[in-house]
């Protein structure tokens, strides 16, 4: 049989047929399936929902957007055709004018901010202030100026994950009686079988910011979730994504086995122990949605470092790594040192 | 700026450091020791049980040999006989009382040793040696085997003791102690605490010292052990506040789990079987004890030994 006729359900590209595991596999996001597990989900995408006014709004899209081009760093970014981006958001360079982006990039949906930038402003200082070892001028009006308003391109995945566990385990009880002290031992057969769902699991389609900065601050209400529309951009920058669906895929994959792993792990009862014998957990089908996310995003360069920090444009949630002034922190250390070793020698002094 | 800051703080961690170490070996220390001014005539023997009341001539003999000892030694030397005051004397007692009574003689923190002999025929018998001043720290590390060189010479507790082996052992007593000045030589490592009196005794640049404060070595080493923790202290702290320096937490993945979604074919915890075992109680306890002690007086360092 000729493989190629079927799709990767996870990325969208063509699934190989692998003589060896006599299993058609996907060379990009390295999923495998079985020829009846693949027709089966084959059968079930054919009555999906047929697209009707998609072009139009591509033209849409086509028309209004502009795109500039950092060629200090090779970030792309994206604003609504009535206003003009002159820095980089990510290292603060002047960007240039570089066309415009096909209709093949138009999100699908979005979430438009709602945490607004005096509010950013005030929580980032109120967080930074309690930080006594950042150097000066991470501090400064100046410094704080640069937090930008930026929609972070977004693949959102819900998965079906296939899920196999067994496990031995065993309940324990103690008790004595007269001299002697008893154990008693109980053995379960634990198994779990059968299909889990995990929807909306985000991950970031721009290589330049950290993945672990946007996972921090989240999670996002997709109950805010609009239809993309140039208008949400007005005021604000969008980044063009550089990773595709198969690029974040591996993340995705990740996640949702942590969040199968969960829902194994806790309808499993208190066992004393537990020895698995058998644990796997199986991403069948993925769903993408391809959206942009709100996000108050500021880097900061220091000692040839960019430090990353963003706040959740939705909720106001804040996350980063702020930068360390080592040299503060060291006198503040050795002095705290200094301290207890001459308070420790009085002490001493005192007892001998 | 920063830079600056912990150029001082260094700077004035170096100068805490290099203060400390200036005042362990040049500060002031009351020196409370008590120069021995080479009257012999504090030193003998009390002959509190009367052994030697019917030969006055040996008594004499002996007394002068002590005292030729106590020249050499440039220190007091006492020997006590005890007498029928004696008897109810418990160990803690012979301490307290031969640091007492070699202070009535001499004076506190004198340069002496007090040999307390116990003849008054208790069983069993308790001989000890308590040192005052420069003695504490020449003898203080033998101080058992200097008594019990002396009382290997008499009979076990219980026998009648002849005048011969009494005689013998306080000869063999000043010698010992003769010969282990001689081979003495003050170490500044080396130092005696009397923890009664809080005292500590110990040779500085040759010069022997009595005080209260810890000799130098000792506070050296208390110095090196703050320093120390200090800077484990410092680092766990650079750590700990780093490790605060970081706000990234990824989210947990429970949170994208439908729950209207999960279906299990197969959800089943079936039982196997179950066993027992058994294993005996051990059971165990123990005790501990406490103790008593003088103050106010001289430091004494003092060991004894039964027979
Ligand atoms: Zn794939
Ligand atoms: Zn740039």
């Amino acid at each position: 049989m000729n493989a190629a006729e079927y799709k990767c359900p996870n990325c969208n590209a063509d699934l190989k047929f692998d003589p060896e595991l006599q299993k058609l596999s996907c060379e990009y996001c390295l999923s495998v399936f079985t020829v009846e597990e693949i027709k089966k989900i084959c059968a079930e995408a054919e009555n999906s929902i047929p697209k009707d006014s998609m072009v139009q709004s591509q033209q849409e899209f086509e028309d209004h957007n502009q795109l500039y081009h950092c060629s200090s760093c090779g970030a792309d970014i994206m604003c609504d055709d009535r206003q003009t981006a002159l820095f980089c958001y990510y290292c603060h360079n002047p960007v240039i004018l570089s066309g415009k982006l096909s209709g093949a990039y138009k999100p699908s949906k979005i979430i438009g901010f709602k945490f607004t930038k005096d509010l950013a402003v005030e929580k980032f200082k109120n967080w930074i202030n309690g930080k006594k070892f950042v150097p000066d001028d991470f501090k400064s009006e100046q410094q704080i100026e640069k937090i930008t308003g930026l929609y972070v391109p977004f693949w959102i995945a819900d998965c079906k994950i296939n899920v196999n566990f067994s496990a031995i385990g065993k309940k324990i009880r103690h008790w004595s009686s007269g001299s002697y002290a008893y154990t008693e031992t109980k053995e379960f057969r634990i198994s779990r079988q059968g299909t889990v769902a995990a929807n909306g699991i985000p991950a970031d389609g721009e290589s330049k910011i950290d993945d672990l900065l946007m996972e921090s601050i989240e999670p996002f209400d997709y109950g805010e979730l609009k239809d993309f529309s140039m208008s949400y951009l007005s005021g604000f920058y969008a980044d063009k994504y550089d990773v595709d669906k198969a690029g974040v895929f591996p993340r995705i994959r990740t996640r949702a086995s942590e969040a199968s792993k969960k829902v194994v792990r806790d309808s499993i009862g208190s066992y004393s122990s537990l020895a698995v014998s058998v644990e796997q957990y199986n991403i069948m089908n993925t769903d993408w949605e391809y959206m942009m996310l709100p996000v108050w995003f500021m880097t900061y360069r220091y000692n040839d470092t960019v430090y990353e920090f963003a706040i959740n444009g939705q909720t106001g949630k804040l996350a980063g790594t702020p930068p360390l002034d080592k040299g503060k922190l060291k006198s503040f250390c050795a002095a705290i040192g200094i301290a207890a070793a001459a308070g420790l020698y009085l002490i001493g002094g005192v007892i001998f | 700026m920063s830079k600056k800051i912990s150029l001082l703080v260094i700077l004035a961690g170096l100068v805490t450091a290099a203060a400390i170490v200036l005042s362990i070996f040049f500060g002031g220390q009351k020196n409370l020791r008590e120069e021995f001014d080479g009257d012999t005539s504090l030193s003998g023997i009390i002959d509190d049980y009367g052994f030697y009341d019917d030969d006055s001539e040996k008594f004499a003999e002996l007394e002068a040999y002590v005292r030729d000892t106590a020249e050499m030694l440039e220190m007091n030397v006492i020997i006590y006989l005890s007498g029928d005051s004696g008897y109810y004397r418990t160990d803690d007692d012979i301490d307290d009382y031969a640091a007492k009574r070699y202070d009535d003689i001499c004076g506190k923190d004198t340069d002496g040793v007090f040999l307390y002999l116990d003849i008054c025929g208790k069983s069993p018998a308790y001989d000890l040696l308590s040192c005052s001043g420069k003695a504490g720290v020449i003898y203080g590390r033998d101080i058992v085997s200097i008594v019990e060189t002396a009382n290997s010479e008499l009979p076990p507790s219980g026998h009648t003791i002849s005048e011969n082996q009494l005689t013998s052992a306080i000869i063999n007593f000043c010698v010992t102690i003769s010969s282990r000045y001689e081979n003495y030589k003050p170490n500044s490592f080396r130092w005696e605490h009397d923890k009664y009196t809080g005292k500590y005794f110990y040779y500085k640049n040759g010069e022997f010292y009595v005080t209260k404060k810890a000799p130098p070595v000792l506070r050296l080493i208390i110095f090196a052990i703050a320093s120390v923790i200090g800077a484990v202290i410092a680092i766990i702290c650079y750590y700990a506040i780093r490790s605060r320096y970081k706000f990234k937490t990824s989210a947990n993945p429970g949170i994208y789990v439908a729950h209207g979604e999960t279906h299990f074919t197969d959800s089943s915890d079936t039982f196997i079987r179950s066993y027992v075992t058994k294993r005996k109680i051990e059971s165990s306890s123990s005790s501990g004890g406490g103790g008593g002690g003088r103050s106010g007086g001289g430091g004494h360092i003092s060991g004894g030994s039964h027979r």
